[in-house]
Order: structure tokens, then C-alpha cells, then sequence
């Protein structure tokens, strides 16, 4: 590995030690280790994979372990969804579970990352499998090409250690919490209608969701989405958020939107931290 | 009792205002100010906004008092000279 690396001169001015993509690979083909752990190997080493060069001032040696060691569950593969595998995949998240039944459609088209004029019709699951091997080898994929209820739900997601609720209906979003609390994971929830989003992070313990939309059967399955429809700007914008929210858990640093919801309207140029009912 | 709402975002383009000040018998509650505002701007309002059967607000709102906590809509006592701020949130994803 050391033969491999090269030395550059970083921004900072400070010397370091890269190892390219062509080397990763080859030292994964000689030594039968998989992509990710051959990065975690060179990262202990002090030796950094060129392609986190750009990320290693902010996440730094062991924060780049840890995303590389971390397992982030993603439930929905849609407007939301698409984004937050693409971002969690650049940033080296390890493992990612990804969970989606629908196959794309035409009306996809206008917001989801994942959905082109040629994969009209194939699974959400698997164009995220393919985008996110494009992206990163090193992040290993499992993907659930099904709709999920509670027993299922806690059955994927069991290994993660962050849950993203990137769905599009109220109940089955109560449903996701309720599980990750079960397991005792922190979720990261983000909605989006017209212009509008927003974003929550909750841990076990909190009321979360249940303060935002109630306990009851009565919540409705949709939101003002149905009206306002979701144009292409608004799932990158809560998508942003919710993957660094993801980062922060991961690297337990900053400040998370714990008990707390950030509510964006980019038609009114508005942003709120609201405090939560805990 | 007085109380004074604000419509945050384009909650206040679907209503056609961005505040209002409602006058409300004492002891009324939330759900008491969203039936006057359905009273003073339904007409306003699209169905998936309205349920003008329920004559409640369809999508999920939430309302923070006095730039306080965030809290559903419900039975709630509202005080005189309260501030009411009404958000509009989003379930899509």
C-alpha cells in the first residue's frame, strides 16, 4: 500500500499521502479484500483515498472510519431518497439499506435523482444499487424492493445504525419511527410539499413525529403535496439536510435538529427552528 | 378574547392574508380558532387544504403560541392577546 500512495501537497500546504481509485482496486483485487475495507486499512495507515481528499479537512481521519464503518438505512428511494443515497455514497457511508417497492414512472422524472428517460420502469431499488456502485465501490448496498409494514420494516432494518425516513405517506411514517425507536435507532425524517420542506432528527425516547402529526388513526395519508405537487429544487434542498444530519450521528459532531424541526419555505425565502414537544 | 394569527409561507397564499385577529368567546381552545378561520377564509382555501365537511384544515398545520413550541392542533385553552403562528407542513417525499 505504501509503494501504491503518492505524496501531494494539499491547500492546507501540508504534505499527504493519496491512494487513487486505480490503487484501491488493484490492492483489493491482489489481496481479496473488499473495496471498503481496503480504505479502512489505508485510512489507519494515514493513507488517504484521493477520493475523499475534498471531504478530509471537515470529517478528518477517523470520521472518514467511521463512515466507512456505518450502516445507514434509507426507507424510500424516491424525490428524497434518490439524493440521500447519492450524497451518503459520496461521503463513504459503508453500508447502505435501501428500501423501496414502486418502479419509476414518467412523473418521476421532474425531481429524482435516480430517474432517467431509460430506467423508466425498473425497480427504485435497483437503479440505486447501480448509481450508488457508479459512485462508490466501497459502500456495499442491500436493497428491499418491497412495501414494507412494521414487521418487515424491523426486520430490514435490523444492523443500522441511522434510519432515513425518506417516504411519501403520513401512516407509514409514524410506522418507521415507532420501529427505529423499537430498535433503538435515530431516525432522520424529511417531507417535502411544493416549495416547502423540513426536517427532524429523533432519537428513542422522543415524541418526534408523533408531535408533529398526532398519534391517531386519523392521520391523513397525504399532505398539501397532493396539491402543491413537488417540483425538482425542493427534495435536493431537505435531502441536503437530512444527509448531514445523517453525517453529524455518525461522527457525533455538531448540533443536531433533536426536538427540534427546521421548516423551510424557498418560495418565501423563510427558514424556522421550531422547538418540539418532547 | 382576542388572539392574533400569522400564516407563515404559502399557508398565507392559500388563506389570502397574513394575519388575522380573531375574536374568540374566553376559554376557547385551538381547534376553536381554526373553526373561526375556516369561518372567516374558507372560501379561499382549495379542498386538499380545507375539508369543508370536517371543517378543519385537511394537511397537517401546526401552530407555535408566542414563539414558543411547536404543538398539533388541539384542545388547548388559548389566553387573550396570544400569537398565534400557523405553519403549514409538508408530507411528501
Amino acid at each position: 500500500m505504501q509503494q501504491l500512495a503518492s505524496s501531494v501537497v494539499g491547500p492546507d500546504r501540508k504534505e499527504r499521502r493519496l491512494l487513487s481509485l486505480f490503487a484501491v482496486r488493484q490492492l483489493s483485487d491482489e489481496t481479496r479484500i473488499s473495496i471498503r475495507d481496503v480504505e479502512i486499512r489505508a485510512l489507519n495507515a494515514r493513507i488517504l483515498p484521493a477520493r475523499y481528499e475534498r471531504s478530509h479537512g471537515t470529517v478528518g481521519w477517523e470520521g472518514q472510519i467511521k463512515l466507512l464503518e456505518s450502516t445507514v438505512a434509507v426507507v424510500g428511494s424516491g424525490g428524497l431518497g434518490g439524493w440521500i443515497i447519492e450524497g451518503l455514497a459520496r461521503m463513504g457511508i459503508g453500508h447502505l439499506i435501501i428500501i423501496d417497492g414502486d418502479s419509476f414512472a414518467e412523473n418521476n422524472l421532474n425531481r429524482q435523482a435516480l430517474c432517467t428517460e431509460a430506467n423508466l420502469g425498473q425497480l427504485k431499488t435497483d437503479a440505486a444499487r447501480e448509481r450508488v456502485n457508479r459512485v462508490n465501490s466501497a459502500t456495499q448496498v442491500t436493497t428491499h424492493p418491497v412495501m414494507a409494514d412494521e414487521a418487515s420494516m424491523r426486520e430490514m432494518l435490523t444492523g443500522a445504525h441511522v434510519v432515513v425516513d425518506a417516504l411519501d405517506t403520513l401512516p407509514m411514517r409514524l410506522v418507521l419511527q415507532k420501529v427505529s425507536q423499537d430498535l433503538g435507532m435515530p431516525l432522520v425524517h424529511g417531507a417535502i410539499g411544493g416549495y416547502i420542506g423540513q426536517v427532524m432528527t429523533v432519537f428513542p425516547g422522543d415524541e418526534g413525529l408523533r408531535a408533529i402529526y398526532g398519534r391517531g388513526d386519523d392521520v391523513p395519508e397525504r399532505g398539501i403535496e397532493v396539491q402543491l405537487g413537488n417540483p425538482a429544487a425542493t427534495p435536493m434542498m431537505v435531502a441536503a439536510w437530512q444527509i448531514q444530519e445523517v453525517v453529524k450521528i455518525v461522527l457525533d459532531a455538531g448540533n443536531l435538529l433533536r426536538n427540534r424541526i427546521l421548516v423551510l419555505d424557498a418560495e418565501f425565502g423563510t427558514t424556522e427552528i421550531l422547538e418540539v414537544r418532547r | 378574547m382576542r388572539v392574533t394569527v400569522s400564516f407563515v409561507g404559502v399557508l398565507a397564499s392559500f388563506v389570502g392574508a397574513k394575519t388575522a385577529t380573531v375574536a374568540l368567546p374566553e376559554g376557547s381552545c385551538y381547534e376553536d380558532l381554526l373553526a373561526e378561520l375556516g369561518r372567516m377564509f374558507s372560501s379561499n382555501m382549495p379542498e386538499q387544504l380545507w375539508d369543508k365537511e370536517k371543517k378543519t384544515f385537511s394537511s397537517p398545520i401546526l401552530a407555535t403560541r408566542d414563539e414558543r413550541s411547536l404543538a398539533p392542533i388541539d384542545g388547548s385553552e388559548l389566553l387573550d392577546g396570544d400569537q398565534i403562528k400557523l405553519f403549514l407542513m409538508a408530507a411528501g417525499g
